[in-house]
């Protein structure tokens, strides 16, 4: 009996702490990636960055869930680094459709790679 | 029994007020606005820490996201605005609200400003004292709201009931956090005690848990 108030009130404080604290998203490792990335930004930790998203994407797709606000854009900003401008575009196509408030940041982001593609199309058939 | 009861009550008493504690604060502005959306910016650094701001940056998306509002995506808004010559809080921050919502489409922009960010290195363990300024303003450029965090901050050390094992982990520790400081969480309390759990806590936005309809 000496022991068991102070464990209910243990206990009472851990459940309604905890009913404060559910997350709404899975972020998976985002913030400490995107540290370490900003923190030394060399190849290695960008492709861990994009390792992580893409294991958190798997995740939320695979739950039914929309990744985290932001997340699918990151990716394909990634991918546009890369010189992948039809992944990029897909991304932000993903994250659009997730996240109708980033229309038009999304919008803009594809019609520049968009006019990018056509500008390098018409320089290949130049050069045929 | 009665004992019992009184302890179970104030139980409840302290953790409802963890997390429901709010100050007179003026959310005219804010609920005026009402913003789905926050454009989370590079931070301002006012101190000589370069790896402040990084922290920063890192972990605001975070809380904001779990707050229910949609984040703009923090590291493509920092590429974007690399690319057009903007490297630095400062110099966005002078373009002005209505321009930078605007070429994001973002009903609401948040400032970040960390004006003091200093370590006091001890034999027991290493004291950071964070001083960081939030400001959030909507589209037009009006402030909806603001709030300062000051706080002290130890890397944990567990002790092992031994005391000279103590001091001895604790100088490992001191020593480790020199060369790899991790102030994550750090930066996650002080984002927790703007946005979430502090007296000027946010309102949910649209994608909270409990406003989903």
């Amino acid at each position: 009996m000496n022991a068991s108030p102070v464990l209910i009130v243990a206990l009472l404080s851990l459940s309604l702490l905890s009913g404060c604290a559910s997350t709404r998203h899975d972020w998976g490792a985002y913030e400490s990636e995107l540290y370490t990335f900003y923190k030394s930004p060399t190849d290695e930790e960008k492709q861990e960055l994009t390792n992580e998203l893409a294991k958190t994407f798997a995740r939320c797709e695979e739950k039914g869930v929309n990744p985290p606000p932001g997340l699918y854009a990151e990716y394909g900003t990634f991918l546009f680094e890369e010189g992948d401008y039809d992944s990029a575009i897909e991304y932000y196509e993903k994250e659009k459709a997730a996240w109708p408030e980033s229309a038009k940041f999304m919008d803009a982001l594809i019609s520049s790679l968009n006019q990018q593609l056509t500008a390098d199309t018409e320089k290949d058939l130049k050069r045929e | 029994m009665s004992n019992l009861k009184g302890i179970f009550f104030l139980a409840v008493g302290i953790a409802l007020t963890g997390c429901a504690t709010q100050e007179q604060y003026d959310w005219t502005a804010f609920e005026a606005a009402s913003p789905r959306s926050i454009l989370v910016l590079p931070v301002l650094n006012n101190t000589v820490d370069v790896d402040a701001p990084l922290y920063a940056l890192s972990t605001l998306a975070v809380p904001l996201g779990e707050k229910g509002y949609y984040v703009f995506p923090v590291n493509t808004v920092r590429t974007v605005l690399e690319q057009e010559g903007l490297y630095e809080g400062n110099a966005i921050k002078e373009l002005g609200s209505p321009t930078l919502a605007d070429w994001f489409g973002a009903d609401s922009v948040l400032y970040v400003e960390i004006d003091q960010w200093d370590a006091k290195y001890a034999i027991l363990a290493t004291t950071v004292t964070v001083d960081i300024n939030y400001m959030l303003e909507d589209k037009q450029g009006n402030r909806i709201w603001e709030q300062d965090v000051t706080m002290r901050y130890s890397p944990q050390q567990n002790s092992t009931g031994n005391p000279l094992a103590d001091l001895i982990g604790a100088a490992i520790a001191a020593g480790i956090t020199r060369a790899a400081p991790n102030y994550i969480p750090l930066m996650q309390q002080a984002n927790n005690s703007a946005f979430i759990s502090g007296s000027r806590a946010l309102p949910n936005g649209p994608y909270a848990i409990d406003s989903e309809q």
